[in-house]
């Protein structure tokens, strides 16, 4: 399909300029392009899309570990609210790898996550808490990861083994001059024990500290394998939209108007033209009892392709694996719970043709 | 946690497609996974994006608005319009853009970074093995891209990367580099030509 398009047309054009308009303003939706025609709607995606690329253009950066488990123990704790930004950044202090928690938490006063949201008018002490405990390890022991529950515990620990060192290194001064060679030797071994007592206790608290994260690996892991599994079966389903060949019907509220003029929806049809799957966005949930039922136009009579649910704020989908012969376009409308056998209601989405991808 | 990087999984959007739909399920794997795709890719363009080294942890705060916003916001992707990949890189430029823009004009270069936040950059990001890899799929798409872009002449490269990673309109991009406005349209159209040509399969596999 990319050579159906010129790239001199003004069409093409005014989707460069956009695409360099596009971003930077906050409350936009980033890739909501205006209404437009089938074609440069086409076309306008070919543009995102080797936009897109440019990203590959890029060397790769790893985020800390931090980010990662900061943004889904917020997800964790939090379903549906947003986040303050100010947990967050506690948070990844705390995640924070040991050698280097300074740069993160500082971030707090400075980073608000503006966009996303808001900033409460009042922090609750505890996040506030939160940042300032993530902030004392640096001064009480530098080496130590900021403490949490048992780690604290251990913190103690070594700070106390450090203590422990010291004291002993000023008793070891005063003696030295008096000492014979062996007593020498001997506060010699004191203080190479103390300091390989806090050096033990330092591994302990690194250990507890992997332990903990191991777990954690553990259960991601598990969790992860669920997953996969689940998307294998998902893949399965929908793995011929990606296949060459296959065809895709945009659908669109009819030119004449329609009650729910926000409603968007694809229909991918496999390259057999007998697998299809449609996916709806914006629909209004249905009033009951009634239902969504999606129709097939052959030869200008509707045929029934089924009927589906709308629910705020997700996509409604239905697939199946028969198109019937000699369908020249598709239509959604609002019929009774469990359809009709012909549409008894205006057409809420339709599209006349497949776009060729 | 990401794919095994061993076995070449064959990168294809319903993938990631179904991951967004496990995004809207609200299930978290969903998300996670979606993160280790493509997070030191996102990564890298809110860098880009920022520029200054002081902006390292802006840039990771950037990553985490971005997922936020895939979370929270999932419902607003239309797989007609872009493939996921594209929508992730745009959330993450738009998120960056806004976030340089909110930076008083003075700390916007590269000279303005103290010494500590610039040792965080240096030292980049520590990474237990195994933890954050793109998978082969991304890889070799990277390479692919960045043999292309390398090929392209600079201005022409640079034209495109002005519009993309610092939100420049053309017109703009006339005036920073001082060079005709109709001289910029054509690198920038004459480059994307060649993206468009040299990258055809990286494209259709991503639409």
């Amino acid at each position: 399909m990319s050579d159906e398009y010129d790239l001199e047309d003004p069409a093409a054009l005014s989707v460069l300029e956009d695409l360099a308009h596009l971003g930077g303003q906050e409350d936009t939706a980033p890739v909501e392009p205006p209404p437009t025609d089938a074609a440069s709607e086409v076309l306008r995606r070919l543009y995102l899309e080797s936009l897109g690329l440019l990203a590959y253009g890029l060397q790769p950066v790893q985020p800390l570990l931090g980010t990662r488990a900061t943004l889904l123990a917020n997800l964790i704790g939090d379903e549906t609210q947003e986040v303050s930004p100010l947990m967050i950044s506690a948070a990844q202090a705390t995640f924070a790898p040991s050698p280097a928690p300074a740069p993160m938490a500082p971030m707090a006063p400075m980073a608000p996550m503006a966009p996303l949201a808001p900033a409460p008018p009042g922090v609750p002490p505890g996040r506030s808490e939160g940042a300032e405990r993530a902030e004392k390890p640096r001064t009480a022991s530098a080496a130590v990861p900021a403490g949490r529950g048992p780690e604290a515990a251990s913190s103690a620990g070594v700070a106390h083994g450090e203590s422990l060192a010291r004291s002993s290194t000023r008793r070891s001064r005063w003696p030295a001059a008096l000492a014979t060679l062996f007593g020498l030797a001997a506060v010699g071994l004191g203080v190479w024990a103390a300091m390989l007592l806090s050096e033990v206790a330092y591994r302990d608290a690194q250990i507890r500290e992997l332990g903990s994260l191991q777990l954690e690996v553990d259960r991601l892991r598990l969790e992860r394998d669920a997953a996969t599994a689940e998307l294998a079966a998902l893949e399965q389903r929908h793995s011929f939209v990606t296949t060459a060949g296959a065809t895709v019907y945009a659908l669109r509220p009819p030119a004449a108007g329609s009650s729910q003029p926000l409603a968007r929806g694809h229909l991918y049809l496999s390259p057999d033209r007998r697998r299809w799957q449609l996916e709806v966005r914006s629909l209004k949930p249905e009033p009951e009892p009634q239902d969504y039922q999606l129709w097939f136009i052959v030869d200008g009579l509707p045929l029934s392709g089924g009927v589906f649910d709308a629910k705020a704020g997700k996509p409604a989908l239905l697939a199946d694996d028969a198109m019937p012969a000699g369908t020249t376009a598709v239509a959604v409308t609002l019929e009774r719970k469990g359809g009709t056998a012909s549409p008894t209601s205006p057409i809420l989405l339709t599209a006349d043709s497949p776009l060729q991808l | 946690m990401a794919i095994d990087p061993s076995s070449s999984t064959p990168f294809s959007k319903s993938d990631d497609l179904a991951l967004v739909h496990g995004v809207l399920d609200r299930r978290q794997e969903a998300l996670a996974e979606l993160y280790d795709r493509y997070a030191p890719l996102l990564l890298a363009v809110s860098r880009r994006v920022l520029s200054a080294p002081a902006e390292a942890a802006g840039a990771e705060s950037v990553l985490q608005e971005t997922f936020f916003e895939v979370w929270n916001q999932a419902e607003r992707f239309d797989s007609g319009a872009s493939s996921v990949s594209a929508w992730l890189v745009l959330i993450a430029r738009d998120r960056a853009l806004a976030r340089l823009r909110r930076r008083p004009p003075a700390e916007r270069g590269p000279a303005a970074h103290s010494s500590r936040t610039a040792l965080l950059s240096e030292r980049g990001v520590e990474t237990l093995p195994g933890v954050h890899v793109e998978s082969r799929a991304v890889q070799e798409r990277r390479q692919r891209v960045q043999a292309v872009l390398e090929a392209l002449p600079a201005e022409q490269r640079q034209a495109l990367e002005m519009a993309f990673f610092e939100g420049l309109s053309l017109s703009e991009i006339a005036e920073r580099t001082r060079t005709p406005f109709d001289v910029v349209k054509a690198r920038a159209l004459s480059a994307m030509k060649t993206l468009r040509r040299d990258l055809r399969a990286e494209i259709r596999e991503l639409m």
